[in-house]
C-alpha cells in the first residue's frame, strides 16, 4: 500500500545544501501498525511529511495505494490528504473556535459532502475514538488534552481514510492518557485502520507491530519481531 | 460526477467560502473598518484629483472660446471677395467657425451700440456714407493656432484689403490656464499613482495580518486537506465586500459633494462644460465602473501576494 524508493530530501538555504534523508526504501502493507522512531534530527518528521503529501521528496519515488505521490502539485497533494490520510498530531491542532463535531467534521466539509450526512459521520467517528457524546457540541479547547486527542483521532478517521498518520500523539499527554490513546490505536488497527506512528519514545513504539529505526536520514533497522508477539497479545 | 451532485458540491463549497469570508470578517470586524476606510479616502483622493484635472481642462476650454481674430476689411472691398474669403477661411484646419458681418450690418450695430451717444450718430450723419467696412471673425480650436491663422492671412493677396486685424489676445490667460492643466494633471497622476501604492501596501499588511492570525487554522485546513483555492477564496471574498462597500460610501459622498458644489460651478462655467455631477454620474457611469473594478482587481492582485507565504506547506 504505500511503497518508498530510495526517497531523498535536501533542504537548500543561502546555497547551503542539508540532506535530511538519504536513500529511505520500505514499504507498509494495509493493515500495518508501524513506529517510525529516532532521536531528534533524524528525519522522522521529513519522512511524515512526505508520506503524508505535506511535502515531496527530492528525489526517489512514493507510491500510495499504487498512485505516484511524489511528483504531485499542490491542489493534487490536498486530494491525497482529504481523501485517503488521516492526521494525528502531539499538538492537537483542532480549530480552538470550532465545536467538537465541527472539527470532527472537517474533512468532510473539503471534500463537499452536506452537512447532514457530515454531522452523522463525524459523530460516528467521535464514538469509535471513544468520546461521549455530550461533548460533541463543546468548544475543542473546553475539552481535557485526552478528549482532544479523542477528537483529532476522530477527525483522522471520518473520512475513511487508507491511513492514519500519529506525529508523537502522545507528546502533550499524561502516560495513563497516552496510554489510552495508544490503546485507541491499537483497537482501530485491529479493525482494518493502517496506521503509522511517529515518535521517539521506545515504550510508544513498542504498541506498534514493526519498529523502523530512523538515524541521520537512513534507516538503521527495521524490526518485525513485534508483529508476533502482537499476534499472540491480540490473539489473546 | 454527475451535474446535480456536481452542483450541490458547488454550493456547498462556495457555501462554506462565503461563510469563512464572513466570519473572518466579523473576527477581524476593526481591520476590515480600517482597510474600508483607506479604500474610501483613497478612492476620494483619485476622484478629487479627476475633479480638478476636469475642472482646470473646462476653464481652459471657456478661456480658449473668447479667443478670436477680427478682420476689419476696407469699405471698398466688393461684397462678393469677401464671401470668397470667408468661404476660403471656413475651410482652413484648425478654424472652428468665421462669422461674417457685412458693412450694413456693422453700421447698424455700432449705431445700436453707440444709441445713447448723439455725438456720434451726428457724425455718421454728416459723414453721409457707410464708413465701417465688412468684419470677418474667425474662430480656431485652440489659442495656439491663431499665430498659424495670422500668418496665413497675411501671406494671401487679399491681405491688403483688410484696413485692421484685432487679434483678441486671451492667450496669455489660456496658456497660464493651460500650464496650470498640465501641472495639475502631472501633479493628479502623480498624487493618483501615490495614493494607490499606499492604499496597496495598507490592503497588503491588513490581509498579512488576518492571514497571519489565522495562520495556525490554515496550517489546520491545509492538514485536512482544503486546496490552496479553498483558503485564497474567503480573503478574495472579504476583498470584494470591502471594494463594494468602499465604492458604494464613495459614490454616496461623490453624490452630496456634487449635490453641494454643482450650484457654485454653474456661474463660474456659464457655457454648462463642467459639473460633478455630470463627470460622476453621466450614464453609462464609465468612471465609476472602471475605478471599482481597478480597486477590486488591485486588491485582489494584493490579497494574492500578501497570502502566497502563508499557503506554502
Amino acid at each position: 500500500m504505500i511503497e518508498l524508493k530510495n526517497i531523498t530530501k535536501t533542504y537548500t538555504n543561502n546555497n547551503l545544501s542539508l540532506q535530511v534523508l538519504k536513500g529511505i526504501t520500505f514499504s507498509i502493507e494495509d493493515g500495518e501498525f508501524v513506529a517510525i522512531m529516532g532521536p531528534s534530527g533524524s528525519g522522522k518528521s521529513t519522512l511524515m511529511h512526505i508520506i503524508g503529501a505535506l511535502d515531496t521528496p527530492t528525489s526517489g519515488q512514493y507510491l500510495l495505494d499504487g498512485h505516484d505521490v511524489s511528483t504531485l502539485a499542490e491542489d493534487e497533494l490536498a486530494r491525497i490528504r482529504k481523501t485517503k490520510i488521516g492526521f494525528v498530531f502531539q499538538a492537537f491542532n483542532l480549530l480552538p473556535r470550532a465545536t467538537v463535531l465541527r472539527n470532527a467534521s472537517l474533512p468532510l466539509m473539503y471534500a463537499g459532502v452536506p452537512k447532514e450526512e457530515r454531522d452523522d459521520r463525524a459523530k460516528k467517528a467521535l464514538l469509535a475514538a471513544g468520546l461521549l457524546e455530550s461533548h460533541f457540541m463543546h468548544l475543542s479547547n473546553q475539552l481535557s488534552g485526552g478528549q482532544m486527542q479523542r477528537v483529532a483521532i476522530a477527525r483522522a478517521l471520518v473520512n475513511n481514510p487508507s491511513l492514519i498518520l500519529a506525529d508523537e500523539p502522545t507528546g502533550n499527554l499524561d502516560s495513563k492518557t497516552g496510554n489510552v490513546v495508544l490503546g485507541t490505536f491499537q483497537k482501530l488497527n485491529r479493525e482494518g485502520h493502517t496506521i503509522v506512528l511517529i515518535t521517539h519514545e521506545r515504550d510508544v513504539a513498542e504498541h506498534a507491530q514493526r519498529i523502523i529505526f530512523l538515524r541521520d536520514g537512513v534507516i538503521e533497522s527495521d524490526d518485525r519481531s513485534h508483529v508476533q508477539r502482537k499476534q499472540s497479545y491480540d490473539n489473546a | 460526477m454527475s451535474s446535480k451532485k456536481y452542483r450541490a458540491n458547488f454550493l456547498i463549497v462556495w457555501g462554506r467560502i462565503i461563510a469563512h469570508a464572513g466570519q473572518n470578517m466579523w473576527r477581524n470586524a476593526s481591520l476590515a473598518l480600517v482597510t474600508i476606510t483607506i479604500l474610501v479616502l483613497s478612492l476620494i483622493s483619485v476622484n478629487a484629483l479627476l475633479a480638478v484635472r476636469a475642472a482646470t481642462t473646462a476653464a481652459v476650454t471657456a478661456v480658449n472660446k473668447q479667443v478670436d481674430l477680427s478682420l476689419f476689411f476696407e469699405p471698398a472691398a466688393p461684397e462678393k471677395t469677401i464671401t470668397d474669403i470667408v468661404a476660403y477661411l471656413q475651410a482652413v484646419p484648425n478654424v472652428t467657425s468665421v462669422e461674417y458681418t457685412n458693412p450694413d450690418q456693422a453700421l447698424a450695430a455700432f449705431r445700436a451700440r453707440h444709441a445713447n451717444n448723439d455725438e456720434i450718430l451726428k457724425s455718421l450723419d454728416v459723414l453721409g456714407e457707410n464708413p465701417l467696412g465688412a468684419l470677418v471673425v474667425v474662430h480656431a480650436g485652440s489659442a495656439g493656432d491663431y499665430p498659424a491663422i495670422i500668418s496665413l492671412v497675411q501671406a494671401q493677396p487679399w491681405n491688403t484689403l483688410i484696413q485692421q486685424r484685432s487679434f483678441e489676445d486671451k492667450t496669455q490667460i489660456a496658456s497660464r490656464v493651460e500650464l496650470l492643466t498640465s501641472r495639475a494633471r502631472t501633479g493628479s497622476i502623480v498624487l493618483a499613482i501615490l495614493f494607490s501604492l499606499i492604499a496597496i501596501m495598507i490592503i497588503f499588511n491588513t490581509v498579512r495580518v488576518a492571514i497571519y492570525t489565522q495562520r495556525d487554522e490554515i496550517a489546520i485546513k491545509k492538514l485536512v486537506g482544503a486546496t490552496n483555492g479553498f483558503i485564497r477564496a474567503p480573503f478574495f471574498v472579504e476583498g470584494f465586500v470591502y471594494v463594494v462597500i468602499a465604492c458604494a460610501v464613495v459614490i454616496g459622498l461623490l453624490a452630496a459633494t456634487a449635490r453641494v458644489v454643482d450650484p457654485f460651478l454653474g456661474p463660474l462655467f456659464s457655457d454648462g462644460g463642467f459639473s460633478l455631477h455630470t463627470l460622476f454620474f453621466a450614464a453609462p457611469y464609465e468612471l465609476l465602473v472602471a475605478e471599482t473594478i481597478i480597486v477590486l482587481l488591485l486588491t485582489w492582485i494584493t490579497s494574492a501576494f500578501a497570502m502566497r507565504r502563508y499557503l506554502r506547506t
